[in-house]
């Protein structure tokens, strides 16, 4: 049974048995998102983005600040500027090479939602929302209350005095369980795109699923990251304690469950100097503001801790610890990349010249947050990991941000049928 | 009284006596000495130094515990090789490394006397006829090396005045031997019988197959059995279901059906329910239910990892390990069955949450 929370207009739970009138009522509300025009639609996500940060609600969720910094004006016409080259495209005919180009929806964009991060389902709709395609996301249980908030805030905004609710006249919220199956399989036939977030099982799963055959998959799938400090920047005690008290947020964001999270950190230093990073690290987690502690963990992700410390402990390999299972720095000159233990745990190593974590990078690292003095030198080091598979290499602080591209994709321009029409010169 | 003796008396005495006041009292400086000659050993030392040092352990809850999966990873063994009389693996059902606990002569004594001695506080003072509900096969290790299913039916063969292995066959192709069952228990018609077998063997191989063959009894019996609930939880067998079910095939009342909990790295030290569906802690040993964020003990009332305090071992360092199980606080010294010291619940293996996302794992995903 499907388990519906927004029907486009209501935020009223209910069940359908199947898809057939919600296909029905897409192909009937779409009407309205095909009017609006792309500025409309820009304003709307605009107003949204200093919406959510004045609701009592939405302001609390995890991630909001940066939600609301990317839904922005600025920041959503320069993913349009990166998408294409020009945003005319989007609104009409558009000359090129002696062709007219028009950017066209797609039309139904299903989103299957991984549960790592509760807002991803919003990043996702709002780059659909912006093609003026017609959404139905499926979204893990956990986040629906986070996604329902969100989208009250989408609904109840304005722009150029015309409502949110216009913009999500053809979207749906819903939730069925995996082992649906056929619920699953009557979604992906429905969809002329599938833009698929979550781990290796969900992806081999959803994407195994029959599709239309003009159906576009946009899969982002398990991958890990990492973060890398050059050997200057361990040796200036000020540039070090400032860009490890931006590690540290970078780890405690989503708990380390992103494809975005620093899992190891690799350090161009000797083993007796990883210490000195390790204390700064601490100090940084020692540091948190109350609201960034952490009130919760899971007797799965404790058990982990436990056994990753008592290895590193019997092994006698250093370690940096917290009473209780908050937060462990692990410490090795084993150049390696680690199993995620997740839950503010990082695995710090050393290594004599950064180079040499070219041996590690495969097509699966996501992205590498960095911290270097020598700029000129990232940039060599970088043009080597990108070539070699990296999808991003950031500074430190801002590995979870999200941007274009995504794990190498443009996401805009994959919502959209490029369309052309020839003029005849010809009578 | 040094420490050996004293270790002797909390075994030997009546079981489940001492308030959890006594028992802090009387353990604590026990274990302090066995951890104290631990640290000969080069991986306890250092995980001692690393995680709390010794000299700074003031109450049980201090000591660091050692998770139990470690005991796959790593030899941890404190006797000389030449000392060791068996090796306890576990089952290795789930895992592809198997806990090798290495047992010394005193070390094996003591847990046999200590679940002697905790078998008595629910079976009575007599030894009585037997029915093991598995094959003879898994009793019969093939060297020095035993399984933990093979060690449990050892465990409790010490208190029977008869066995008889009721099954044939090898796993997973386990067949009820009836005229077996039948011919042992007209022998023993006016005796309280003892059914023992692991949870799962006696649901699949001895309660569906007696159903099958449209088979009850009525008898004067006790069934324990352990193993945990993880098959039988996909199979949506409750413990209220099994309990029920079994007990109307044996005739029995479902208060007679004990649900016993162990492992193979504290063997020993098993948790069988009381009438209160309650489990005690002998004498000799103590739980700590921890919260998982702080790793403080939890208040009655609340749920956590358990973890399981020994005095027997001194051939391995079991004094304080970390299961992977969760368990529910439910009282200390005031269990209406009357026995002394913290009760609690065992809930559940922990399970890896299902919120997963695109930062799963690493292995198996390069190319």
């Amino acid at each position: 049974m499907i388990q519906v929370f927004f029907d486009g207009k209501e935020f009223n739970q209910k069940q359908a048995p199947d898809f057939k009138q919600i296909s029905e009522e897409i192909s009937k509300s779409r009407q309205e998102i095909l009017k609006l025009n792309l500025e409309d639609i820009i304003g709307l996500i605009n107003n949204f983005s200093q919406n959510i940060l004045r609701n009592h609600e939405t302001v609390k969720i995890e991630g909001i600040a940066f939600l609301s910094q990317w839904a922005r004006k600025s920041n959503i016409e320069s993913l349009i500027e990166i998408n294409f080259e020009d945003k005319k495209i989007l609104s009409d005919y558009y000359e090129k090479n002696g062709k007219l180009l028009i950017a066209q929806p797609k039309g139904i964009i299903g989103h299957w939602i991984a549960g790592n991060v509760v807002t991803l389902g919003l990043f996702s709709l709002l780059q659909s929302l912006l093609m003026k395609n017609s959404n139905i996301l499926r979204i893990p249980l956990e986040s629906i209350p986070t996604m329902v908030s969100l989208l009250k805030v989408l609904r109840d905004s304005e722009f150029n005095g015309i409502k949110g609710s216009a913009l999500l006249s053809s979207t749906y919220l819903i939730y069925f369980t995996k082992e649906e199956k056929n619920i699953n399989d009557e979604l992906s036939m429905l969809c002329d795109a599938r833009i698929i977030w979550g781990g290796e099982e969900a992806i081999k799963a959803i994407s195994d699923s029959p599709k239309k055959e003009t159906c576009e998959d946009i899969l982002f799938g398990p991958k890990y990251s990492f973060s890398i400090i050059d050997k200057d920047m361990v040796n200036d005690s000020v540039s070090l304690s400032k860009n490890m008290n931006r590690l540290v947020y970078d780890i405690i964001f989503s708990e380390q469950n992103s494809c975005t999270s620093p899992q190891v950190m690799i350090c161009e230093c000797s083993y007796p100097e990883l210490e000195k990073v390790a204390l700064e690290i601490k100090k940084s987690f020692e540091n948190l503001p109350e609201k960034y502690k952490k009130t919760d963990i899971s007797s799965f992700q404790a058990s982990s801790i436990i056994k990753i410390r008592t290895k590193y402990a019997l092994e006698g390999k250093k370690m940096l610890k917290s009473e209780g299972n908050d937060w462990t720095i692990l410490l090795d000159n084993n150049l390696c990349l680690e199993e995620p233990i997740k839950s503010r745990t990082i695995f710090l190593k050393s290594c004599d010249d950064l180079t040499n974590i070219l041996k590690l990078i495969t097509p699966k690292i996501q992205t590498i947050g960095y911290a270097f003095k020598d700029k000129n030198k990232l940039i060599e080091l970088s043009k080597k990991l990108n070539l070699s598979g990296v999808s991003r290499i950031v500074a430190l602080g801002q590995m979870n941000f999200y941007d274009l591209p995504w794990d190498g994709k443009m996401l805009l321009a994959r919502l959209i049928n490029f369309n052309s029409l020839k003029v005849s010169q010809e009578e | 009284m040094d420490k050996d003796e004293k270790i002797n008396e909390l075994i030997t005495k009546d079981q489940f006596t001492l308030s959890a006041e006594d028992k802090e009292k009387q353990l604590f400086p026990i274990i302090l000495e066995q951890l104290k000659n631990q640290t000969n050993n080069n991986y306890l030392k250092n995980f001692y130094e690393s995680i709390f040092p010794i000299q700074n352990i003031k109450r049980l809850s201090d000591i660091p515990p050692i998770p139990v999966s470690m005991f796959k990873n790593y030899e941890l063994r404190l006797c000389p090789e030449s000392e060791v009389v068996r090796v306890l693996t576990s089952s290795g059902t789930t895992a592809q490394m198997k806990s090798k606990i290495f047992l010394d002569k005193k070390t094996a004594f003591r847990q046999t006397k200590a679940l002697m001695n905790i078998l008595k506080s629910h079976l009575g003072n007599q030894r009585k006829p037997m029915v093991i509900i598995d094959t003879e096969k898994v009793n019969m290790p093939g060297n020095d090396s035993i399984s933990a299913r093979g060690a449990a039916i050892r465990g409790l063969l010490t208190f029977a005045q008869e066995t008889v292995y009721i099954l044939d066959g090898t796993d997973p192709d386990l067949k009820l031997n009836l005229d077996k069952l039948i011919g042992f228990l007209e022998k023993y018609k006016d005796q309280e019988i003892v059914f023992f077998g692991f949870t799962y063997i006696i649901w699949e191989f001895f309660y569906k197959q007696l159903l099958s063959l449209g088979k009850s009894f009525k008898l004067k019996a006790k069934v324990i059995h352990s193993g945990g609930w993880k098959k039988l939880e996909s199979k949506k067998v409750s413990k209220e279901i099994f309990n029920k079910n079994v007990s109307e095939i044996i005739g029995n009342s479902s208060e007679d059906i004990h649900d016993m909990y162990g492992m193979v790295e504290q063997v020993g030290v098993v948790f069988i329910d009381c009438e209160h569906g309650n489990k005690h802690v002998p004498n000799f040993a103590d739980v700590i239910i921890r919260d998982p964020l702080t790793m403080e003990e939890v208040n009655i009332g609340k749920q956590g990892i358990i973890e399981i305090i020994s005095v027997l071992p001194e051939s391995y360092p079991g004094q304080a390990t970390i299961t992977e199980d969760l368990g529910l606080l439910m009282g200390i010294d005031d269990c209406k069955c009357g026995r002394k010291g913290k009760y609690f619940r065992f809930l559940s293996r922990i399970k890896e949450s299902e919120t997963r996302g695109c930062g799963d794992t690493f292995s198996g995903r390069r190319e």
